[in-house]
């Protein structure tokens, strides 16, 4: 996973902006990768989304202690409002339309390529272990770290995802 | 041939490149919203510790008037003591001094 240095984290941690803009830099195309691929259809909401992360990152700076790694925090952080995200829409959903998951994202856009499509079969949680794990290769530790959840279990999503997408769309 | 999963994920449009400005544009009203509030309470404890300031100045400063049977009391003994009505008494006194 890569690391911005201690130095530019201790300046952003006290409110210097051109710290947080360097901070912003180095994180920004992983979180939007792991966003865009995480909401799966509509661009706006990945925008949206993309600023609420970045604007509770600058808001929590405060609280990162140094415990884990920095990008664990950053990904754990983007993680949480991401899901919650999904979480809210659910209820939306629920409240007001009979629910159905492969409707999440996509009301608003067309998918236009053909994994879009592949994603829109898979819940949000796991497009994000997918993309986290395929893109940016994080390991079942800190993929555990980041959603709370065991590694094995984690594994074993992320082993039968990659088998369904092999079996029924050849991707490797 | 299979398709590259990792290449198809990350095939997506570039992020907005105004991103960052419309994010520090969110985080600026806060500041400015922090410095208000903090600007309303140091305003409201001014005017608090003034107006206490007041009253207290107010309570130690007011006249007190004394029972109207004091005044007759200390009239009466001024009275006695012009007219010499307490002189055989201080005769009294000194005569058991060792000064006389």
């Amino acid at each position: 996973m890569v690391e911005i240095d201690q130095f530019t984290i201790e300046r952003a941690k006290s409110g210097d902006k051109k710290a947080f803009q360097k901070l912003y830099d180095f994180y920004a195309d992983y979180v939007w990768v792991q966003v865009y691929r995480t909401v799966n259809g509509s661009k706006d909401d990945a925008e949206e989304l993309f600023q609420q992360i970045f604007i509770r990152i600058y808001k929590k700076l405060g609280l990162y202690s140094f415990k884990s790694s920095f990008s664990t925090w950053i990904y754990r952080l983007a993680y949480n409002v991401m899901m919650d995200f999904f979480r809210k829409r659910k209820t939306f959903w629920e409240r007001f339309l009979p629910f159905n998951e492969e409707q999440l994202g996509k009301e608003e856009e067309e998918f236009s390529a053909e994994i879009d499509q592949v994603l829109a079969t898979l819940p949000a949680d796991e497009r994000y272990l997918l993309t986290a794990r395929e893109v940016e290769g994080l390991s079942f530790d800190e993929l555990a770290e980041i959603t709370g959840k065991s590694a094995g279990s984690l594994r074993t999503t992320i082993h039968r995802i990659k088998t369904r997408l092999r079996e029924e769309y050849d991707y490797e | 041939m299979s398709k590259d999963l990792k290449r198809a994920l990350m095939d997506i449009p570039q992020k907005p490149s105004d991103a960052f400005a419309a994010i520090e544009s969110h985080l600026e009203p806060d500041n400015k919203k922090a410095r208000m509030v903090g600007l309303v309470a140091a305003m409201f404890l001014l005017a608090f510790g003034l107006l206490t300031y007041i009253r207290t100045f107010e309570e130690s400063s007011s006249v007190t008037y004394a029972a109207a049977e004091d005044v007759e009391s200390e009239l009466t003994y001024l009275v006695g003591y012009f007219n010499g009505d307490d002189v055989d008494e201080e005769f009294d006194s000194y005569a058991f001094s060792s000064d006389f």
